[in-house]
């Protein structure tokens, strides 16, 4: 075992192998998922308060009020009945500005994980599953990947695109999926020695063809773990490049590009920081809750 | 033993030089240059273009890049295009500010970890256990730059007991005014690096537990202190030490975000404030220290891993 980079930090927990009779009891995974959640009062709370943000995030358009509107005579207010959050710098309203910027956060953590997790997939499968060469070429890359400072690069390589939603996605997702490739790789090649995939390999389907229909399944709920400890690290990702100045542009705003502005006024304004922050640690606290969750339910299973 | 060190060694070069080159095609794929960092509308074109020649933007992508690894080559890393210092003596003298900020942050947080992380282990599922555990959760949640601001709010704007920025007061350069200005960017490494340690301490801690020595040594009669200082604990210290050297990297880049939000004078700053200016030569610079270091922990880790276990077999070792 290797002390994790804090990116890896999804396999370090073991305390949740004793997974417990009645999760373990459960046939398929969805039951075992349901029972494993219901189990836990901190995931119904976890999961209370992640739909409330998501719902108020994706509210946001129906408040009828705009998030870019200036008042200049109406700057750098606390927060207060007419302004929930108070007002930045500008004199925007704030509460509607941190309801866009959850809504552009929590966009990049899906779009980012799917995008990294759907590169992880196709190569792992890909290598686990295909000639040796092919096999040992991908491991190389994913060495490869794995030996840049992905902070360092990540900054390189965000000065190449055109700031945005789309770029930032683009860095995250192009530069978190190694471990999803190396986890499916390993699952694939012991996936392919099941008898039920090596018969429909000797009946004459196509590799990709039993890939899919065949190892991909099985390998699911370990895929679905990965992602879901992805989704809060691609929310981390996305805030820290905001704030680094190298992700969300103004007038846009995240959770992160907020900070980064609030870093400026933060002696005057203290709650224009607190607020976005509080918000990003809380979503990721629940996600990664829901992800604990999720792993007690594949292991059980297992 | 020795085989395998240098077969690791070279392999390691072709990868470095693949990554310099990816990185230098990347700089050069960029719409700006450093001309345009500091070029205002009033000055002349010919100038601009004069200068673009002088510092060989100019030549064709590999002519630049060749240039650039032959002087790498010599040991010379260039001069920075925007200040004109010469990168390696800019280095010599971050690379310092950057340890004594890191290292500190890093053994603290390390030996917090390992005892926290050990009596929760010993006590697990007891008041003491949950505490740390669920304090663990909450700070691996938490955003370092938030808790950065946080400090830097309470810290140094309100109680104003410690300095907001830099790392010396102007005209000192004693220790306490060192350790005044260390202690808010130390504070906010010490609390990113603390939970993933601490929670891998605490988990391995429970594993091993399951493990037949405990139980014989149970058997014995051995009390749960003894199992644990003298049995447990080796068993968890000795993956926990042997891996220090994937943290080599941590020393030089681990506080890019602290250095930044704190005007630490270290590499963090030095390559963010590079990559604003598009100052490619000291982004490569540091990109290929950095990535140098990280394959130089690895090998570390994998060496005195194999030395500490004579049962480990490395990969491509007879």
């Amino acid at each position: 075992m290797r002390l994790l980079p804090k990116r890896k930090r999804e396999a370090a927990d073991t305390s949740s192998v004793a997974a417990t009779q009645k999760v373990g009891k459960a046939f398929g995974f969805r039951q075992r998922w349901a029972a494993a959640f219901l189990e836990s009062p901190q995931a119904i709370l976890a999961a209370i308060l992640l739909l409330l943000i998501v719902g108020f995030s994706l509210s946001a358009p129906f408040w009828g009020i705009e998030p870019d509107a200036l008042n200049l005579d109406n700057m750098s207010q606390a927060p207060s009945t007419e302004h929930w959050f108070g007002t930045d710098g500008l004199g925007r309203d704030y509460f509607i500005r941190v309801l866009y910027g959850g809504r552009v956060s929590l966009a990049v953590g899906l779009l980012a994980t799917l995008t990294g997790t759907g590169i992880g997939v196709v190569v792992g499968l890909a290598a686990g599953f295909s000639v040796p060469w092919v096999d040992s070429l991908l491991m190389r890359i994913v060495d490869f990947f794995n030996s840049l400072p992905w902070l360092l690069m990540v900054m390189v390589v965000s000065l190449l695109l055109q700031p945005g939603i789309v770029s930032i996605v683009i860095c995250v997702g192009g530069f978190s999926w190694m471990g999803v490739a190396r986890l499916v790789r390993a699952e694939t090649l012991s996936i392919r020695e099941r008898s039920y995939v090596r018969y429909a390999v000797y009946i004459g389907q196509t590799k990709i063809r039993s890939a899919a229909w065949h190892v991909l399944p099985d390998a699911l709920p370990t895929i679905l773990v990965a992602a879901s400890a992805a989704v809060s690290g691609a929310m981390m990702s996305e805030a820290t490049l905001s704030f680094l100045g190298r992700g969300i542009q103004p007038p846009q705003a995240s959770w992160g590009q907020l900070l980064q502005i609030a870093q400026g006024s933060l002696q005057q304004l203290p709650h224009l920081a607190l607020i976005p922050g509080a918000l990003i640690m809380l979503t990721i606290y629940c996600l990664n809750v829901l992800t604990n969750v999720t792993r007690k339910a594949t292991e059980a299973g297992q | 033993m020795l085989g395998y060190l240098s077969r690791r060694l070279l392999l390691a070069l072709p990868l470095l030089l693949l990554i310099s080159f990816v990185v230098f095609a990347v700089m050069q794929l960029l719409p700006y240059d450093v001309i345009d960092s500091f070029a205002r509308p009033d000055m002349d074109p010919a100038a601009l273009q004069l200068l673009r020649e002088r510092y060989g933007l100019d030549d064709p992508f590999i002519v630049q890049y060749g240039r650039w690894l032959w002087g790498v080559l010599q040991g010379d890393f260039g001069y920075s295009l925007v200040s004109r210092h010469s990168i390696a003596d800019d280095l010599l003298t971050k690379i310092p500010h950057s340890i004594s900020l890191v290292l500190p942050a890093y053994l603290i947080a390390l030996v917090l970890a390992v005892v926290l992380g050990l009596l929760a282990g010993a006590n697990r599922g007891r008041m003491f256990d949950t505490v740390i555990d669920s304090s663990n959760a909450l700070f691996i949640a938490m955003p370092p730059f938030w808790f950065a601001l946080l400090v830097m709010y309470f810290f140094g704007y309100q109680l104003r007991l410690f300095p907001i920025i830099g790392m010396h007061s102007v005209g000192r350069s004693d220790v306490a005014d060192f350790l005044q200005h260390l202690f808010m960017p130390c504070l906010v490494l010490i609390v990113a690096f603390y939970p993933d340690m601490s929670r891998y301490v605490r988990s391995s801690a429970i594993g091993q537990l399951n493990e037949d020595y405990v139980m014989v040594q149970r058997a014995f009669g051995a009390s749960k202190r003894e199992i644990f200082v003298s049995h447990v604990s080796r068993h968890v210290l000795l993956p926990v030490i042997t891996q220090l050297g994937l943290a080599l990297p941590m020393l030089v880049t681990g506080a890019l975000i602290t250095e930044t939000i704190f005007a630490w004078p270290g590499v963090g700053k030095y390559f963010a404030d590079a990559v604003n200016s598009f100052d490619y030569p000291v982004v490569m610079a540091v990109l290929l220290l950095s990535a140098a270091l990280v394959i130089i922990g690895n090998l570390l880790a994998d060496i005195s891993y194999r030395l500490a276990d004579p049962r480990v077999r490395l990969k491509g070792e007879l």
